[in-house]
């Protein structure tokens, strides 16, 4: 139990620092294409286990979008953000079950359930996630041409960001 | 309880999920500034020792002691100093200097209008559509939300919010900011502001229609606000074709500067209190 309290709260410190000290001053679009932005923080929403209480997964959720916002200047961005993506993990999380069911109590993770289910998973789930994002940020859906155009690139780079980070370390819990 | 334990994670998602959206909406009000930003002192001193990196491979005394010597003779130059000689270009109208009063008497016939206090930036962002830069300077070194912030290439932004050591700076990429600009040829002044995207062309606008505008016209700051003084460059005209939407490309790269100004204006106060009276009487009109 507390290998995996200890487990996640490695992995939130070191996401964060990975998001606020190295990916937060990447710019992969130079001047003329400044639409991507790479989320590797997702990723730390996305290992918690099944087994997360709802209502400490939202708690987390809010506390995870706050640290950002401090850091990115976004003040309730990345909050409502991540609040909503640990309250949509559950049904997505059900729609996408696996053929034999979860295993009680471990991680979404790719070493758990198989590639398939991964990559299913972190599609679903950074698409959600970087959709959501820019539709707060720009607060309405007039603007939606420019959310999308900020959204498909942001996606497509964080998906893989996220694909590679999990053949690179491959963790169970 | 039974209710509670079905349905609590879900207004549990509403009251956060609301209070999210309600702090996005509100952030730029006073407020919802300072809960959460960069300035705030914990990620500041995260940041700062982040940046105690990159010193490290240059000599930071160095830089210190140039940024003040740059700072102090930046204050030397004309559009720092109020010009204070009562007799000066009045040959036909003699002042009598008997009505002056000995307190407000001119000792000087230059006076020091801008101070520039040397910073560097500690956090910076393009990305987005409100961007801000924290600076290590703050209320202790005598900066204040209001002031000017420029660099050797220009105008960066204007001070919104300081703590004790650091401050949070408005960026020239913010949705938000309007700035006063001028063609340098020909004096015509116009709104500068960014609307998004490309973090290096900003918009002219409200400049008038008969205004003879042309591509590679340098666009510096007019000296009309009390932030800025006259003649710091902002940028060159690329796009002149049409006049609601003349394209700057700014003379500052804004995701690449380091190190800062502060501008403090000395008499700020003073203008402050005119357009304040000036306030006053238009409201006194309206009642009448």
């Amino acid at each position: 139990m507390s290998s995996i309290l200890l487990r996640n709260l490695f992995r939130f410190l070191f996401l964060m620092a990975l998001q606020i000290l190295v990916l937060k001053r990447v710019n992969l679009g130079g001047a003329e294409f400044n639409y991507i932005t790479i989320f590797a923080y997702p990723l730390f929403l996305m290992s918690l286990p099944l087994n997360t209480p709802p209502v400490l997964m939202l708690f987390i959720g809010f506390l995870t979008g706050l640290t950002l916002d401090s850091f990115y200047d976004s003040i309730g961005m990345h909050a409502a953000t991540c609040v909503f993506m640990a309250y949509i993990r559950r049904w997505m999380l059900n729609v996408l079950e696996p053929a034999g069911g979860y295993k009680e109590g471990v991680s979404p993770t790719k070493r758990n359930f198989g590639f398939l289910f991964f990559v299913k998973y972190a599609c679903f789930f950074m698409l959600l996630h970087t959709l959501f994002y820019f539709s707060v940020e720009a607060y309405t859906f007039v603007y939606w041409r420019q959310i999308l155009s900020k959204t498909a690139p942001s996606f497509g780079v964080s998906f893989l960001f996220i694909m590679m980070y999990s053949f690179i370390f491959d963790p169970a819990e | 309880m039974q209710f509670l334990i079905r349905y609590g994670s879900f207004f549990l998602f509403l009251l956060l999920e609301t209070y999210s959206l309600v702090l996005v909406a509100q952030y730029n009000t006073k407020a919802g500034e300072i809960y959460q930003s960069s300035a705030n002192l914990f990620a500041g001193t995260v940041y700062t020792h982040f940046n105690t990196f990159n010193k490290y491979l240059s000599n930071q005394n160095d830089i210190d002691s140039l940024q003040k010597e740059n700072g102090e003779l930046r204050q030397q130059l004309e559009t720092s100093k109020y010009d204070n000689a009562v007799t000066r270009g009045m040959v036909t109208f003699p002042v009598d200097t008997s009505t002056i009063r000995p307190d407000t008497a001119p000792q000087k016939d230059v006076l020091l209008q801008f101070r520039y206090i040397g910073a560097e930036i500690v956090n910076n962002s393009v990305a987005r559509d409100n961007n801000y830069l924290t600076i290590n300077r703050g209320k202790l070194h005598g900066i204040k939300a209001g002031m000017g912030v420029i660099s050797s290439d220009g105008v960066v932004g204007v001070v919104k919010n300081t703590t004790d050591h650091f401050s949070q700076v408005m960026s020239i990429l913010n949705k938000q900011m309007l700035l006063s600009g001028m063609i340098k040829r020909n004096r015509y002044f116009g709104t500068i502001l960014w609307r998004g995207g490309n973090p290096k062309i900003v918009n002219l606008d409200n400049i008038q229609k008969h205004a003879d505008i042309r591509k590679g016209d340098t666009i510096e700051t007019s000296g009309y606000s009390e932030i800025f003084p006259g003649g710091i460059r902002i940028g060159t005209i690329t796009d002149p074709k049409r006049f609601d939407e003349i394209s700057v490309e700014l003379s500052n790269d804004i995701g690449k500067i380091r190190y800062v100004y502060v501008i403090e204006n000395f008499y700020i106060k003073e203008l402050k209190a005119l357009q304040e009276i000036q306030q006053s009487q238009q409201r006194l009109n309206i009642r009448n």
